[in-house]
């Protein structure tokens, strides 16, 4: 080991640039850290911070087109910059540091054993012979959880589940014990429970080999658990750093705060949530001033004159504001009366699911005996008027299919559901759309990229011959007005749109035909934490406003807590549990609702009630 | 602490998403018509196209001579450029003295009618079933498959020549035949699409406001899958010029005295060592048709593949 003050990888002034059309995006810009041996650092930062820019740009993965520019760039005894890329895979790359990413389904190779893949590391490098490489890979297996890890080697990717493929592919980046390892959202794709027990042996992992770590993520609930300190990332730049206390306890930066106001916690009061407005800007030209003051609510004419230079806050405690400490607060925008108003819901249910069932049958093989799949076992549901009803489950809980039954896109095998007390088959679908209708997960496939968004929310209307076309406009308009979007987007194809604005334009969709229950499919996550506080208040507006009942179906159970006033636990196809929010939450009775909330990633330091008073209810 | 009571109403949720508009970019479509028209293999090729529309629509002001006029006194005349050549007639005349010029443009009319036509029968055939057996699956893809599997399996050539001899030789019959033929290339491709495209959400969510299976097909799968349709439909009107061209040599399309590009080369094949003008001209033109017809439909599929590689 070397002395401790010669760090194990230093960057100073890197910067990121990327061809798009006509002009140069500005991805990263001036970014510079140090990190030393053992150490683990969390880069936070929403979608187009730059923060998975930057590991690619250490990682000598940036797009061809890219421009890399650094004045130091160094790993131990490497100079990164004077390496060209031959030397860098030679010498560096898998051996010194190794990246895992998100996806574990794809970040594997489909035609190879999961044996040959991790051997293959290492004979490659010429750091082992075949023999020993297979050793080495069934000891890593074994330690980091992989069960039978000898059987396991002739496997291929296809046969391992998520969780079982990413620590595969942890496995595969530790064969040669690199001193840096950098993950990049690595549980992101994974079910709460499997997230947590990948972090924890990221945790351990570090701990037993010394290794560096570094943690990109947009989830400050995974960051702080297990990294020493953050880098907080904003439009390309690096706005605040420090140690994890100090960053999370007493942030500096009006976006930290607001981030940390952002982020619904899991045992929280079920306000609403201040919220940032607007999104990362992109940066095709360099910013003239503070790149956050288009959404800062403290931002000041000083604020756009020059970029806020970095500013300390006590020991290895940076950020880049120029504001005075204690004139700023969070840059968030909270509700007027702290409680959404609680509406009564005694007059009956709205939505009902009784004993619903559905069985697919899934065959094994050409010839292989069908077998049966309950994806929706005996489940039965209730949503009264003005309820808001969460109903939590990982993938594969059978959560989705429920939704199509009760939105009567999909019948159900055994079982009734019905709306208003009339049976949702005996419904014709005309009727069924003026009753209830859906808001889908993914913003970008819940749209027709062919159509402009005032097609897409007016279609529902000329469907059901409503008004004219003149009228259909102004209904357009109107709604488009409730959800919060101009209406001069109306022209605009989807491709142009925000995340946000697209789940916006999706919610207009379905209110546009006044319907009583919405059935959100996970709605917001998609979305970035400042964006997600945006859709979920705008829930809750829609809520008091027209009356609407919704049916959110989510694995987050911070997004429960933050607005559903009644939960339903499904596992395996079953409700497991279910009641008034506080008594699923405070005290769960299932095993599965307890291994779920105990999963879920707190915030590890609460923040300082100064820092964000409107929030604090929220901690 | 100086923190902001800023009232969250609804309105002022409209502040904040108007903030996050990313960029205030022109309309999409604008944007590939600029696009293509930077595309060389594009630009030449609708070059040539439109060279050959104004030929054949223009033909009976822009031809010298009515094609059907037989002068033969003045027949087998070569081209000007050749020794013995009349300036009255700049491409020459045929066997049976009728100006060669006046019937390569009116051969254009024939030649891209059938180009179009065929292509254009055999998108709807094939659209219509591609899209059909991809949004229903099961029983109807598979019968769907069956039709495919039987019509690669035919020998296309043959069969059309069979098909037009039994029903008897005529324009319509040719383009009809030659449509019925080539649909396979658009049912695979919107097959595909369609099966990727019908479990998208957006296609839920138009269920869940009513719409049904026709409308969802209409307005929600089809103009997605229109920019493949395109590029098929481009370079199929290249293999049903070839089609026609060839069965007209065979003497089983476009018959005499009509003046069809295909049929003017059997006209002249006879005299090919001794006058190959007869046979190089109407070549020259089913090449550039072909062509042009070739290059417009890999620009725009190499345009396509940039933007979905994007």
């Amino acid at each position: 080991m070397k002395a401790p003050q010669t760090p194990l990888l230093e960057v100073s002034d890197l910067s990121v640039t990327l061809p798009v059309r006509e002009s140069k995006l500005h991805a990263v810009r001036g970014v510079s850290f140090s990190l030393a041996r053992g150490e683990a650092l969390g880069i936070v930062g929403e979608s187009g911070s730059g923060k998975s820019m930057t590991s690619l740009a250490l990682m000598n993965l940036l797009p061809k087109s890219a421009e890399r520019n650094a004045s130091v760039l160094r790993l131990g005894e490497h100079d990164l910059l004077a390496m060209d890329q031959i030397e860098f895979a030679k010498s560096v790359a898998a051996r010194r540091m190794a990246m895992i990413f998100q996806e574990p389904m794809t970040s594997l190779n489909p035609v190879y054993t999961i044996g040959r893949q991790l051997t293959e590391t290492m004979t490659i490098h010429g750091t082992a012979g075949p023999k020993e490489a297979r050793e080495r890979a069934i000891d890593l297996l074994d330690r980091i959880g992989v069960p039978d890890a000898k059987n396991r080697l002739a496997q291929y990717p296809h046969e391992l589940s998520g969780g079982l493929r990413q620590r595969v592919m942890i496995a595969m980046m530790l064969m040669n014990a690199p001193d840096l390892l950098i993950a990049d959202e690595p549980t992101t794709a994974l079910d709460v429970t499997v997230q947590a027990s990948i972090l924890e042996l990221l945790a351990e992992l570090r701990k037993e080999l010394g290794m560096a770590l570094i943690l990109v993520s947009h989830d400050l609930g995974v960051v702080s658990q297990s990294v020493d300190k953050i880098a907080v990332m904003y439009a390309g730049e690096l706005i605040e750093t420090g140690t994890v206390k100090d960053v999370l306890s007493s942030p500096q930066h009006p976006y930290t705060r607001g981030l940390l106001a952002s982020i619904p916690a899991p045992r929280g009061t079920g306000e609403r949530l201040p919220s940032i407005p607007g999104t990362v800007p992109p940066l095709f030209a360099l910013p003239s001033g503070c790149t956050f003051a288009d959404r800062c609510s403290y931002a000041e004419t000083k604020c756009r004159a020059a970029p806020p230079p970095m500013q300390s806050a006590g020991e290895g405690h940076l950020y880049r504001c120029i504001l005075p400490l204690n004139t700023t607060g969070s840059s968030v925008r909270t509700a007027v009366s702290a409680k959404s108003q609680i509406h009564s819901h005694d007059n009956g249910s709205l939505l009902s699911a009784r004993n619903v069932s559905r069985t697919f049958t899934v065959r094994a093989g050409l010839l292989g005996k069908g077998k049966a799949l309950k994806a929706v076992d005996d489940v039965s549901l209730d949503v009264a008027q003005g309820e808001i009803v969460a109903l939590v489950g990982e993938s594969g809980s059978g959560k989705s299919t429920l939704a199509r039954i009760l939105l009567g896109l999909q019948e159900s095998d055994r079982g009734e559901v019905t709306i208003s007390g009339r049976p949702i088959l005996s419904i014709s679908p005309f009727e069924r759309a003026k009753l209830i209708q859906p808001v889908f997960q993914d913003p970008y496939s819940s749209l027709n990229p062919r159509k402009t968004i005032g097609q897409t929310v007016m279609r529902p209307l000329e469907l059901h011959g409503i008004g004219s076309a003149q009228d259909r406009r102004k209904e357009a308009e109107r709604v488009m007005e409730l959800v919060g979007l101009p209406r001069r987007l109306l022209n605009n194809y989807p491709p142009q749109l925000s995340g946000g604005q697209r789940q916006r334009v999706a919610i207009a969709r379905a209110i546009v035909l006044q319907p009583k229950i919405l059935i959100c499919d996970e709605p917001t996550s998609a979305l970035d934490v400042s964006v997600q506080a945006q859709i979920l208040n705008l829930l809750l507006d829609l809520r008091d406003e027209l009356g609407l009942s919704y049916l959110l179906i989510t694995h987050d159970l911070a997004v429960v807590n933050c607005i559903a006033t009644r939960v339903a636990v499904m596992h395996r196809g079953r409700i497991v549990e279910s009641g008034e929010k506080d008594a699923v939450l405070r005290t769960p009775r299932d095993p599965y609702t307890q291994t779920l909330l105990r999963s879920v990633q707190t915030m590890k330091f609460s923040a300082n009630p100064r820092a964000a008073d409107g929030a604090a209810g929220l901690q | 602490m100086a923190m902001q009571d800023t009232d969250l109403t609804v309105k002022a949720a409209a502040a904040e998403a108007s903030a996050d508009t990313p960029l205030d970019a022109p309309v999409r479509r604008l944007d590939s018509w600029r696009e293509m028209l930077r595309h060389p293999g594009i630009v030449i090729g609708l070059a040539i196209l439109l060279t050959l529309f104004a030929l054949a629509i223009f033909a009976p002001l822009i031809a010298p001579y009515d094609p059907f006029d037989q002068q033969l006194s003045r027949r087998l005349l070569p081209p000007f450029w050749v020794e013995g050549g009349n300036p009255a007639y700049l491409f020459g005349t045929d066997h049976l003295g009728r100006d060669y010029l006046s019937r390569l443009l009116y051969g254009a009319r024939i030649s891209l009618l059938i180009g179009f036509g065929a292509a254009g029968i055999g998108c709807l055939l094939g659209v219509t079933l591609g899209v059909c057996a991809g949004y229903f699956g099961g029983v109807v893809d598979r019968v769907v498959s069956f039709l495919l599997t039987c019509q690669l399996a035919l020998p296309g050539l043959l069969l059309a020549m069979a098909l037009v001899f039994l029903i008897g030789p005529s324009v319509t019959v040719v383009i009809c035949v030659i449509g019925l033929l080539h649909w396979s290339y658009y049912l695979v491709v919107t097959r595909a699409a369609t099966q990727k495209i019908r479990d998208l959400e957006y296609v839920a969510a138009a269920r869940a406001i009513g719409s049904n299976e026709r409308q969802i097909m209409i307005s929600e799968i089809l103009p997605n899958l229109l920019s493949e349709i395109i590029v098929i439909f481009s370079l199929e009107v290249g293999v049903a010029v070839l089609a026609e061209a060839a069965l007209s040599f065979l003497g089983v399309g476009i018959q005499p005295p009509t003046p069809s590009w295909g049929l003017m080369i059997a006209e002249g094949k006879t005299s090919v060592f001794l006058r190959p003008w007869l046979i190089i001209l109407p070549g020259i033109f089913i090449f550039l048709l072909v062509l042009a017809a070739n290059l417009v439909g890999d620009g725009l599929r190499d345009m396509m593949s940039k933007k979905s590689g994007r």
